[in-house]
């Protein structure tokens, strides 16, 4: 099973290189990295040249790297959620639907493997992708913002990865259950709008995996930090793989 | 000995039953047709021997043991119409098909270049199959659904996509592999089945009509003919009416009346005869040979009257 798993693992490896699911994800997390430090350190020129067009005086407080690091936690989990959930919904139900997922299934390959193969691969291609983003959002934040916190942004990067981790599990998983890459997608997004939306109730919110933005925020200034939302995302992953493997164990090839 | 034991199989799905108490027995390093028209079961009785569906009902055993992902090492499946990775080049799809198998690194070494070389595909092996044409593509099928040497091969309509030229070379390539396994292959393209296959089953409407060894199938359910060609359509017609009247069944067809061959070889002389009495001008007598179609024909719109 170990060997069909890690079979299995490096197709889902070479297929995120040749596919562009990596270089996608990659330039995705380039750019944040890249855009947040020089937009936030730019943004009191930005918008003084607003201002003299207007003939208007914008004045704003002193910019950190407190507004670097919003900026990217902002504008990464927005973006980066459509992209992961673009990235990963054809996952399973693509193979499905266009035959290939029947070439594994007539093999000793058990569907487990398949499922884990899956979300181990998304985990890399993530962990890449981020990884790329912190190397450039450290590189110009600490130009720019001397006092940038290095080792607990880089830290503090790890929520942010669980958090689009559990935005690949839920798709990847969506994907196993359905036939349609775009009900997966459909699905995937209905989740994230629902969690946001329990993230505003004062009992559930801290368990939505939606607020492990507000833990990442927390420990990169440096304050205590719940965590809530991380437990509450590695439970959600846990039920919602049990629930696709259960039925994808079930599927049958009918088309 | 029989490899492949299907036993009063039945597949519902929501609505309809795709396959009714199929029973069915394949020996060893046979080629066997499964043959019906479009929608008679054909590809879901495929899938349940790959596993890739569960039957509703009954049993199927892959040479002894029940389907399973465990007898899946002993199978070998190409799909109607083959869809693999088309990132990936020839040579990487059986590398990744090999190890899947389980078969180590220099079984695969021997194995993936004799296999190309087969399937006539040696020197497209680092092609990507995106760039595949269907006879390619379908070559690829076979090459990856015997690499590991499996007891059974089950390949669904083979040929049914291909050009003329890419038929001939898939069917070759199965008859060759009767020696080293068992293939069934399900068509409805019955000159394939008629060239290639030992024994065919006739399925319709999700039942098993018929089972037979091909030769016996053609020398006792099929009828050759004798035409008699006339010189006009009148002369035909009042030949068919006279023949009728001394229990000679005949059809007449424009100027050609057809006798089944049997019956006009034990009455020959009585045929001929009055023939000749009533000076009909008989132009020439040919032998049509009993075919496939024949016998395919006559189950399947048998089986839809009833």
């Amino acid at each position: 099973m170990y060997n069909t798993y890690l079979t299995l693992l490096a197709k889902e490896w070479i297929e995120s290189l040749r596919t562009s699911r990596l270089l996608i994800w990659t330039v995705i997390g380039v750019f944040f990295g890249i855009l947040s430090p020089l937009s936030a350190y730019f943004l009191p020129e930005i918008l003084s040249l607003v201002g003299a067009t207007e003939n208007i005086i914008i004045t704003i407080g002193s910019i950190g790297y407190q507004d670097a690091l919003k900026q990217y936690i902002k504008n990464f989990t927005q973006i980066g959620t459509i992209v992961v959930i673009i990235l990963y919904m054809g996952s399973i139900a693509q193979e499905k639907s266009d035959g290939s997922l029947s070439f594994l299934l007539v093999r000793p390959v058990d569907r487990i493997s398949i499922l884990l193969a899956k979300i181990t691969g998304a985990k890399i291609i993530i962990a890449i992708g981020q990884g790329a983003a912190i190397l450039c959002m450290t590189l110009y934040s600490r130009y720019l913002f001397p006092d940038f916190p290095i080792a607990r942004f880089i830290v503090a990067n790890l929520f942010l990865f669980i958090y689009f981790l559990t935005i690949a599990v839920i798709t990847i998983s969506l994907s196993a259950m359905v036939t349609k890459p775009i009900i997966a997608a459909i699905g995937s997004l209905g989740f994230w709008i629902l969690f946001s939306v329990i993230a505003m109730s004062r009992q559930l919110g801290n368990y939505s995996f939606t607020q492990v933005s507000d833990q990442m925020m927390q420990m990169t200034e440096g304050f205590p930090v719940s965590y809530t939302p991380t437990i509450g995302a590695l439970v959600l992953m846990i039920v919602v793989i049990g629930i696709a493997y259960w039925r994808f164990s079930r599927w049958e090839c009918t088309d | 000995m029989a490899i492949i034991d299907i036993h009063t199989v039945t597949k519902k799905y929501a609505s309809v039953t795709a396959l009714r108490s199929v029973s069915l027995s394949i020996p060893e390093h046979t080629v066997f047709g499964l043959l019906g028209p479009n929608g008679a079961g054909k590809t879901t009785l495929i899938r349940l021997l790959t596993n890739l569906m569960k039957p509703t009902s009954g049993e199927i055993h892959i040479d002894g043991n029940p389907v399973s992902r465990q007898t899946a090492q002993q199978v070998g499946y190409l799909a109607q119409m083959p869809t693999y990775y088309r990132w990936m080049s020839a040579y990487e799809l059986l590398e990744f098909s090999g190890k899947l198998y389980g078969m180590s690194e220099s079984q695969r070494k021997d194995r993936i270049p004799f296999m190309l070389e087969l399937c006539g595909l040696s020197a497209a092996t680092q092609r990507k199959i995106g760039e595949f044409s269907g006879g390619m593509r379908q070559r690829l099928g076979i090459a990856q659904a015997i690499l590991h040497e499996p007891k059974a091969v089950f390949l669904d309509e083979p040929a049914s996509a291909l050009d003329p030229q890419g038929r001939k070379e898939v069917l070759s390539l199965i008859d060759a592999l009767r020696a080293h396994t068992t293939v069934l292959m399900s068509s409805h393209i019955l000159d394939d089945v008629q060239r290639v296959c030992d024994e065919v089953a006739i399925i319709n409407h999700g039942e098993i009509v018929l089972q037979e060894r091909m030769d016996t199938l053609l020398e006792t359910h099929a009828q050759s003919l004798v035409h008699c060609q006339f010189a006009s359509e009148k002369d035909a017609l009042e030949a068919a009416q006279l023949l009728h009247r001394y229990d000679i069944g005949a059809t007449q067809e424009y100027e050609k009346l057809m006798l089944p061959a049997a019956l006009y070889e034990e009455k020959q002389q009585e045929i001929l005869s009055l023939i000749a009495a009533n000076q009909w001008q008989l132009k020439g007598l040919s032998y049509q040979k009993a075919t496939l179609e024949d016998v395919f024909l006559h189950h399947t719109q048998e089986a839809n009257h009833v």
